[in-house]
């Protein structure tokens, strides 16, 4: 190459860096520094990988079941009895999430409890159907559309076997004998609360909203439930402020981060909305009030 | 129904044969392929072997040829040699191949020595002749023709004769005389074996190792699928079963028992009579006997074998039974002089009493068996059935008593058998004794043997009586009656003659003798006997020169000694533990022993010194002498108490080192040595009255130390026997203990502060007694005395309450020390140059730091930094005055000291000194500058003078630059001390002082430190400006300048070690970024990408090779850092967001700087060895690649690889540069990877996703990777193998070498995947068909052979699923679907086969 072209070229290509850094530095919201991309690619290679023997070690649904039961059972023992209200409150769930899993595709003892924890904004689920969602979560919700997502959510968790591959992934990681239900049944409850691996929440994202929608509850419940969370979690983000925090911000992300895999709240909300677009729905935005029955017949449902 | 189901069955069972056929007739080709390498292997040796052979030949002949001629002039009229008719029917033998390579014909005459024109029958007499044949004589290897078989005989006839006119004085022979000579029967003659004419096979070449696979492709293709039919072979299981016999009755087992002893015993007999299988017949013989024994003894005893009834006549039957056999058995035994056989017949006898000894009288025929068993030793001699006899005895016996008594014997108790029971111990022990007398021996083993003998049997003897022991106060009796009598019997002149039975017994009466003394005697009556005993055994010994009695006299002696030690003395110690009492009975005893044991050891080892020189009587007399030692020290401790008892111990040390003195006896000094240390030890222990208060005065301290003193002195001078180096130790240690009192008492009795006074004068006065006596151990002692008195001054009046004004009057007490190791250092008491050398240091030194510790007593504490300066600084011009080195040193270490003490005390002064100087500046300033007089004038020598010029210089230097840690306000420093360093460079520029460059290195060093732990974190402003920005630019500037300023050598240089500068500079350049961008994370790679674009540029520019790693280092930082914050900084759906327009200047970056990293520019030479331009390129298409799996929906990063791929393949072919084709092939094995277990095995369960998420997404990247066939074809063997290439490394080369394979197979792997898992399962078959079919058309079309084979294995695949799922499985629409489509393409490809199959052979 000729000298002056070189410096053409040179000066070009650093008029353009230079530019992305003014570009970036204009840009007013911080990208916090993590550790995400790795996890999320080592992440997603390790279920990837794990996928292959999943299909080849898949539990029978009366094995999921027994697991579900046996888990379900020794949840129940760590936590509170219900207020009255809080038991309407779980009838109300159970009635709203039974709707739900009707279309959905394996035909499992579904059951739905609520957590009476004002400070648990989680929902989750366990092999085999038991739905399980905090008070606190419930305490966000506007409508009935975003439990029925929410509750859909978590019954494609259990659907498309999230729930059961961890237990197969857990037995196999310990090579225990899948047989042997005490075994699995030492995993700590916490396990299930973490969450899943990215492409599953989206999967379930996806698919539960189709299942919402199947079951005649508006999208819309899915896009708002995000837009709140995403709002949580942008209050809850640490900016680093020196290269140092950065570093300790990342061991510690990439210490608790690589089991907490899940999507940012802003891609889970990209893709439901691409969904409404793509499937036309954007004409189902009416939604049922929360708990309006309820309120209505002063603490009993009437069928 | 049942014919279709047959045909599925027979086709299954084809495709399941085919490829364990194929397998196996691989196998078998590899084999055949084995034999045949194996057999070419064989026919070159044998080819080899048969060319040196012919050489061998052509040697003959070429010697023969002048015999010939020879012969030639002188014609012999002897008949030609004809072969014999019989060779006629020899076949000739053929060389089969046309590529023989044999330099000669292979029909030779065998004997053609003298050939005449006219043949003539061959006489009958003479068959053949073996005469060498000449076969290189009649051709010449170039006259061979090597390709012509071997002709027939008729055809090869005249052939012989042509040869023979080429050797010159041999006749010619006529054209029909070979006629005469059968060439088959020479060729087979002189033929070598058959292997040797093998033609060697050529290796097959790939083109007909292509052709061997072609033809199983052929088979594959067109034959195999049509034909049905296998055979299954069954082999059948035998069962071997255990054959159990019936139960037998306990009368069949006794008899089978009798058979089978009676089957060994009379096949041992019949057998024993042959030589050599004797020793086989007489094992038999006594196991037969035993066996016999055993049943005869089961009949009765063995339940399972009882066939007598359990009554006293029954048991007194077998017994008789059971010694019928015994004797008949050592009867017939004796036959064979047999020993073994013998004592076997006897145990058995032995054992038949045992088991019948019912009452004592029953034992008697153990007597008539002793008797028996002496009697047959004495006749035959075997004295080890005698040691069996003996135990068989006494042991039978024991048991006999053991039933009457149980486990604890008699204990004392009478029982009615005693007497006779003893009369039969008594008659035992005397039968075997006087066997042991009466024998003749033979060898020195019978008479170890016999020794065994005599030994157990009065052991046994004694053991037994002590079992059934009635009256246990007569054992002394018994002891002393048997003891005599043996030492009696050792006394007998038949005993006599055998010296070890003399001995033996002598040793076994006198032992038993005095064992008998203590069972009656008791205390000290014990020793005196038993020396009386040992005084008498002693003098019978020396009188009669008999050897055994002197032994027997010193062991009593020692046994004595040993009383001594166990009991006597035990029991002194046990008084004298309680108080302090005399013990006048014990100190008789010892002393007498004392007395008897020094005069046999001092007296009778003197007087008869010959009759003692062996050993072990000299060793014994030894240990006499230390007994005798022992005794008297036990006797002075019984005697003397309190004090006087150390004095008592003296006298003993004295009179035995006098005595050790007269007769030069080491093992005196050795026992007056050892008094000594018993000696000193009681002196401390007692003398010293630790229990008294220090500096007390005790009457009998000052009384008994100073005569010990002497008494050790006195001894120290008797000790010495010789002139040598462990008689002087010994000696000076006596001193030692000497000076050791009288330390002592000066330690106990002196006041505190006179005591370094004392202590210093007593070292001075010994030091002066070395010089006068020319003793010089004494001044080894003033050395410690010195030592004493340093302690002493450093110690005394620790709390400093004796005071004169403000100085405490210990540095006072001190200035005697000082003096006095002055004093010591010029008049040493030794005249050993080397120890007068040290010990001169030693007291220079002492004295130098007892006046350091006496400034630092004296002086105010921010002061004494600043006068131990002063006074290493007049030390050092001391040394200059009076030429003393040490006082160099001394300086040296006085202003370490200073400098320890300004560092760790003068740094915390914070008070004014004057004006705006600190106490601090000033004393810390006024120490460096004394460092700095030091580092120059300090030197003792020349060759020390460049480390002390570092110690103080480098010292000095540090305190500053400490002092400016002190000053200096924080963020500061950093440029404070980088401005040091560039002025340090600058002076050193200037003075070429070694040590400024090194100083200047380190506060580099630590600017570098500070700047990264302190100055990265400063948030303040000066003046608006960050002090960040400041200090750490001003920083990195001075760095950049210090790379080209400071002096450092011309190799170093070369070797760029200055650029560590550089390297520092751009470490913190980057760090600043990192640090002033941190508002915005995702501006930080591309800061660092920018800032090593320029440093590349600039490197590049200059020709500075470090800038350009350095730019290395910074772009691979800013890759890395893309993985933290810019692959996750976008919006979803924001495509031109963060993440693109801060990774793709990178990329750009990347690919630019690897673009001017060209082959052929030199400048950048290195940068290619540590490819460097290999990792960019990485890094720039690994950028892209995370970038697209971050920028497009999860499902589409397969196909945004995909198309990288193309990209990559079309890059490579476009600028030729190999490294993008491998890149595109690692990419396409991870396109391969992401969409096998993402796409495909990751996807969920339930399908029912739209065709773009089932088919298109994959599908595009197939499609894309099959594009890039395009290039793939056009990059095929265009970069070539590399010759030089590892073992590990060449396959992949070769793989690169061919990439249109991967870009094939890789597609078609995730086609035919993703068509088996999305497909519905109907019509995988069917989409796998037509899948088979585009592949082989493609094939066709592109001419590549593994693609057609890969669309002809996919079919396979399609029949085998076929007859295996798809007949069973499928719904019966799809089921005929299926059948039709794929069938259809069976039939289409193997019409394409049929037409193209002529095409298809030339792709080969």
């Amino acid at each position: 190459m000729k000298r002056s072209v070189v410096f053409v070229v040179f000066f070009l290509i650093l008029g353009f860096a230079l530019a992305g850094l003014y570009w970036s530095q204009r840009r007013p919201k911080s990208t916090p520094v993590s550790a995400n991309a790795i996890l999320n690619m080592a992440a997603d290679a390790q279920r990837d990988l794990s996928r292959i023997p999943m299909h080849f070690t898949r539990l029978s649904d009366e094995q999921e079941n027994t697991i579900g039961r046996e888990l379900a059972a020794r949840y129940a023992t760590q936590s509170r009895k219900l207020t009255p209200e809080e038991e309407g409150l779980e009838k109300y769930v159970a009635r709203v999430g039974g709707a739900v899993a009707l279309r959905a595709h394996r035909h499992l003892p579904y059951t739905f409890t609520v957590l009476p924890d004002h400070s648990m904004i989680n929902a989750f689920s366990l092999p085999g159907g038991p739905v399980y969602i905090g008070e606190g979560m419930l305490d966000l919700m506007m409508s009935e559309d975003e439990l029925a997502n929410v509750l859909a959510h978590e019954i494609e968790h259990i659907d498309h076997y999230h729930c059961v591959e961890r237990v197969q992934l857990e037995a196999k990681l310990k090579n225990l004998n899948l047989d042997i239900l005490g075994a699995v049944l030492h995993i700590p409850i916490d396990f299930w609360e973490a969450g899943y691996h990215k492409d599953e929440e989206f999967e379930a994202d996806r698919e539960g909203m189709f299942l919402a929608v199947r079951s005649g509850y508006s999208p819309y419940g899915s896009v708002d439930m995000f837009e709140r969370i995403a709002k949580l979690c942008d209050e809850y983000v640490i900016h680093a402020r020196s290269p140092n925090q950065e570093l300790s911000e990342l061991a510690i992300q990439s210490l608790n981060g690589y089991f907490r895999s899940h999507p940012l709240p802003s891609e889970r909300l990209a893709q439901a909305q691409r969904i409404i677009a793509e499937q036309h729905w954007e004409d189902r935005k009416t939604q049922k009030p929360f708990r309006i029955e309820y309120e209505v017949h002063n603490g009993e449902y009437a069928r | 129904m049942p014919m279709v189901d047959l045909l599925v069955f027979l086709i299954g069972i084809f495709l399941i044969a085919t490829p364990i056929i194929a397998l196996i007739l691989l196998v078998r080709y590899s084999k055949v392929r084995a034999e045949v390498n194996r057999l070419n292997e064989e026919n070159a040796r044998q080819h080899t072997s048969f060319q040196r052979e012919l050489a061998d030949l052509k040697r003959q002949l070429s010697v023969a040829v002048h015999p010939a001629a020879r012969t030639a002039e002188k014609p012999v009229e002897r008949p030609v040699v004809a072969p014999s008719p019989e060779a006629n029917t020899v076949e000739d033998t053929r060389v089969p191949s046309s590529k023989v390579e044999l330099p000669a014909p292979v029909k030779l005459p065998r004997a053609v020595s003298a050939p005449t024109p006219q043949a003539q029958p061959p006489p009958p007499s003479v068959p053949s002749e073996p005469k060498p044949v000449l076969p290189a004589a009649t051709k010449t290897p170039a006259e061979a023709k090597p390709s012509a078989p071997v002709a027939p005989p008729q055809t090869t006839t005249p052939s012989v004769p042509s040869s023979q006119p080429a050797a010159p004085g041999i006749p010619a022979p006529k054209p029909q005389a070979p006629a005469q000579i059968p060439p088959s029967a020479a060729a087979r003659i002189s033929s070598p074996p058959l292997s040797a004419y093998r033609v060697p096979v050529p290796r097959p070449t790939l083109q007909q190792r292509m052709k061997t696979v072609s033809a199983i492709e052929e088979t594959l293709g067109t034959n195999w699928l049509n034909k049905l039919g296998i055979i299954i072979l069954v082999v059948g299981v035998a069962l071997f079963g255990i054959y159990e016999l019936g139960a037998l009755g306990p009368l069949g087992k006794v008899g089978i028992s009798y058979l089978a002893s009676a089957f060994l015993l009379v096949g041992g007999i019949y057998v024993e009579k042959n030589e050599r299988y004797r020793l086989l017949g007489r094992t038999g013989i006594g196991g037969g006997w035993a066996l016999l024994f055993f049943s005869t003894f089961g009949i009765y005893h063995v339940d399972a074998m009882r066939v007598l009834s359990q009554n006293p006549g029954a048991l007194t039957l077998d017994c008789a039974l059971m010694l019928l056999v015994a004797v008949a058995m050592a009867f017939h035994t004796l036959r064979y002089r047999s020993q073994f056989v013998t004592g076997l017949a006897f145990l058995l006898g032995y054992t038949t009493v045992a088991l019948s000894q019912d009452t004592v009288y029953s034992l008697s025929a153990g007597v008539f068996l002793a008797i028996g068993l002496v009697s047959i030793v004495l006749k035959m001699g075997w004295f080890e059935l005698e040691v069996f006899g003996i135990l068989s005895s006494y042991l039978n016996h024991l048991y006999w008593l053991y039933r009457i008594l149980g486990i604890e014997g008699a204990q004392g108790r009478h029982f009615e058998q005693y007497h006779a029971s003893l009369a039969l111990l008594f008659f035992y022990w005397l039968t075997f004794r006087i066997s042991y007398i009466a024998r003749t021996i033979k060898t020195e083993f019978e008479e170890h043997v016999s020794t065994l003998a005599a030994l157990l049997n009065v052991l046994l003897l004694l053991g037994v009586m002590k079992f059934q022991s009635v009256q246990p106060e007569l054992a002394y009796l018994a002891l002393l009656v048997v003891g005599a009598f043996e030492f009696f019997l050792a006394q007998l002149p038949i005993t006599k003659r055998r010296r070890q039975a003399f001995v033996v017994l002598s040793v076994v009466g006198a032992t038993l003798m005095l064992a008998a003394v203590p069972f009656h005697y008791s205390g000290n009556n014990v020793a005196i006997l038993w020396l009386v005993g040992a005084e008498v055994f002693l003098a019978a010994g020396i009188i009669m020169k008999e050897i055994v009695f002197r032994r027997l006299g010193l062991l009593t002696g020692l046994l004595v000694g040993l009383h001594l030690i166990g009991v006597d003395f035990r029991q002194l110690l046990n008084q004298r533990l309680e108080n302090e009492g005399l013990a006048p009975a014990a100190g008789v005893l010892f002393s007498l022993c004392a007395v008897v044991f020094y005069t046999n050891a001092v007296g009778a080892g003197s007087c008869w010194k010959d009759l003692f020189s062996d050993s072990p009587d000299r060793p014994l007399l030894t240990i006499h002498s230390y007994l005798g030692g022992f005794a008297a020290a036990s006797a002075a401790w019984a005697l003397f108490s309190h004090d006087w008892t150390a004095l008592a111990f003296a006298a003993v040390m004295i009179i035995v080192a006098a005595l050790g003195r007269a007769l030069k006896s080491h093992h005196l000094q050795v026992q007056y040595a050892l008094v000594g240390a018993l000696t000193l030890y009681r002196g401390i222990a007692v003398n010293l009255h630790l229990e008294s208060p220090e500096h007390a005065h005790i009457r009998l301290r000052l009384l008994t130390l100073p005569i010990l003193s002497a008494a050790f002195y006195l001894t120290a001078k008797l000790s010495s026997l010789r002139n040598d180096p462990d008689q002087r130790t010994i000696r000076s240690l006596f001193a030692a203990a000497g000076s050791s009192f009288i330390a002592l008492l000066i330690w106990y009795e002196a006041p505190e502060l006179w005591q370094p006074l004392a202590f210093i004068a007593f070292a001075v006065i010994l030091s002066e007694a070395a010089r006068a006596l020319r003793y010089h151990v004494l001044a080894w002692h003033s050395y410690l005395l010195t030592a004493l008195a340093v302690f002493t001054a450093l110690t005394a009046d620790q709390s400093g309450i004796h005071r004169w004004h403000t100085i405490p009057v210990r540095a006072f007490c001190a200035l005697p020390v000082v003096v006095g190791g002055y004093w010591l250092a010029k008049r040493l008491g030794t005249t050993n140059e080397r120890h007068l050398g040290l010990a001169r240091v030693a007291y220079t030194w002492i004295a130098t730091g007892m006046m350091v510790w006496i400034l630092q007593e004296a002086l105010h504490a921010p002061w004494i930094a600043v006068g131990w300066i002063v006074f290493a600084v007049a030390l050092a011009l001391s040394t200059r005055w009076i030429r003393y080195q040490q006082l160099s040193w001394q300086a040296n270490v006085v202003g370490s000291c200073a400098l320890l003490r300004a560092f760790f005390y003068n740094y915390n002064l914070e008070q004014k000194f004057w004006g705006p100087i600190s106490l601090r500046i000033f004393t810390i300033s006024v120490v460096a500058a004394g460092l700095y007089f030091l580092s120059r004038k300090a030197a003792p020598e020349e060759r020390y003078a460049r480390a002390i010029a570092f110690l103080h210089s480098f010292a000095a230097t540090g305190l500053l630059a400490l002092l400016a840690w002190y000053e200096a306000p924080n963020g500061w420093l950093a440029p404070l001390w980088a401005v040091f360093a560039v002025v340090l460079a600058i002076v050193d520029q200037r003075l070429k002082l070694e040590e400024l460059p090194w100083q200047s290195h380190i506060l580099a060093g630590l600017t570098l430190i500070l700047s990264v732990s302190v100055n990265l974190y400063v948030n303040a402003t000066w003046h608006g400006i960050s002090v960040r920005l400041l200090s750490l630019a001003i920083v990195a500037v001075i760095f950049y300048a210090l790379s080209r300023l400071i002096r450092m050598p011309e190799e170093w240089r070369q070797r760029d070690i200055h650029h560590i500068y550089s390297w520092v500079a751009s470490t913190i350049g980057g760090l600043l970024l990192w640090y002033e961008l941190q508002t915005q994370p995702t501006s930080v790679a591309v800061a660092w990408g920018a800032f090593g674009l320029v440093l590349f540029e600039y490197g590049l520019l200059r020709k500075i090779t470090q800038f350009r790693y350095q730019a290395y280092v910074a772009l691979i930082a800013a890759f890395t850092r893309i993985f933290f914050s810019n692959l996750t900084s976008s919006e979803p759906g924001e495509f031109w967001g963060p993440r693109m327009y801060t990774i793709l200047p990178l990329v750009l970056i990347f690919f630019f700087v690897y673009a001017q990293l060209p082959e052929k520019e030199e400048n950048t030479g290195r940068d290619r060895r540590l490819h460097f331009d290999v990792l960019l390129v990485y890094l720039g298409t690994a950028t892209i690649v995370a970038l697209f799996y971050f920028q497009f929906p999860i499902e589409w990063v397969v196909t945004s690889w995909a198309a990288v791929v193309f990209a990559l393949l079309g890059a490579a072919l476009l600028v030729d540069r190999p490294l993008f084709l491998y890149q595109g092939l690692l990419l396409t094995v991870l396109v391969l990877g992401r969409g096998m277990v993402h796409n495909l095995f990751g996807a969920g369960y339930f399908g029912e996703g739209d065709w773009q998420g089932r088919y298109f997404v994959l599908g595009s990247a197939v499609t894309i990777l099959l594009a890039s066939l395009f290039f793939a074809f056009r990059l095929r063997g265009r970069f070539g193998v590399p010759q030089n290439m590892g073992t590990w490394m060449r396959p992949l080369a070769v793989i690169a070498n061919r990439p249109e394979q991967v870009e094939f197979f890789v597609p078609v792997i995730l086609l035919t995947c993703m068509l088996a898992l999305k497909m519905r399962a109907g019509m995988v078959t069917v989409s796998w068909g037509i899948e088979g079919v585009m592949i082989f058309l493609l094939a066709l079309a592109v001419k590549e052979r593994s693609f057609r084979l890969t669309g002809l294995g996919i079919l396979l695949l399609c029949v085998a699923k076929v007859m295996a799922l798809d007949v069973w499985g499928l719904q019966p629409r799809d089921r005929y679907v299926t059948f039709i489509i794929v069938g259809a393409a069976l039939v289409l490809v193997s019409f394409l086969y049929s037409k193209y199959r002529d095409a298809i052979r030339q792709y080969l």
